[in-house]
């Protein structure tokens, strides 16, 4: 089985759901439940930093790019950001690991890169033409 | 944010009309959290049921919630949709807020 899809959205949150909903009717029979809101929490995770600290300067909408074939799915994401190769380093649930017992002491945000690591079982950034893409590949067979 | 309230006793449930909760609503979440609070507030639970997406923009609006309550009141959640429990177990949050299957079952369990 193999499917390319794609869907420009706007920098804006409200965008949000409607990505999300896109991707989740492209997966529809590709992977069970648990598998699609696992990239959908990775996707919308992923948007939310492209829209919110991605280049605001950009006047391109942010690409989505979806390709499916018989061992993965895997999502990009264009959104003219330089490439940032450390951005996930130490990412993972360590970074969620925190003092429960004293409150102040929780974050109330910073959870997003490491949602995305631990959704998804590959992360990365690909060069395509003269764009950097975020590469966040799930395997089928889970 | 659309959000139906309801009182049993001195506890105040808020039932989450919207099937999304991301960063495009978790601000006003968090304002109509909080709003509440300040008003004196102190025993929420919160009806997950119409949920069935929550991100960390979201989760953050409960936890700045339950930080400005503070240990004098308790916030709890109620009929979690599978997503949404699987991201509270991610983060940890189920060891923070009181989370429980049904709001009958968080009623009971704010009033022991």
């Amino acid at each position: 089985m193999s499917l390319t899809k794609s869907l420009m959205i706007g920098r804006d949150l409200d965008e949000l759901g409607r990505a999300a909903d896109q991707v989740r009717t492209w997966l529809e029979g590709v992977l069970d439940d648990d598998g699609i809101a696992e990239v959908e929490l990775a996707l919308v995770e992923a948007l939310t930093n492209s829209i919110l600290h991605g280049p605001r300067e950009s006047a391109n909408p942010i690409g989505v790019f979806v390709d499916v074939s018989d061992k993965q799915v895997a999502v990009e994401i264009a959104d003219d950001s330089p490439p940032m190769p450390t951005l996930f380093d130490g990412a993972g649930e360590q970074k969620l690991d925190f003092d429960l017992s004293d409150l102040d002491n929780i974050p109330e945000s910073g959870r997003g890169l490491s949602l995305i690591v631990l959704s998804m079982d590959e992360v990365s950034f690909r060069q395509v033409d003269e764009q950097v893409r975020l590469r966040m590949v799930r395997y089928r067979s889970h | 944010m659309n959000i139906s309230e309801e009182m049993n006793g001195n506890m105040m449930i808020l039932k989450m009309r919207d099937s999304r909760l991301d960063a495009s609503n978790a601000p006003a979440l968090r304002e109509a959290l909080i709003e509440r609070i300040a008003s004196g507030q102190q025993s929420i639970i919160l009806d997950l049921a119409d949920v069935g997406f929550m991100d960390s923009s979201a989760l953050g609006a409960l936890i700045a919630a339950v930080k400005r309550l503070g240990p004098v009141g308790t916030i709890a959640v109620a009929s979690m949709r599978t997503p949404v429990a699987k991201l509270f177990a991610l983060t940890k949050m189920d060891r923070v807020f009181s989370i429980n299957a049904t709001v009958n079952d968080a009623i009971k369990s704010l009033s022991a």
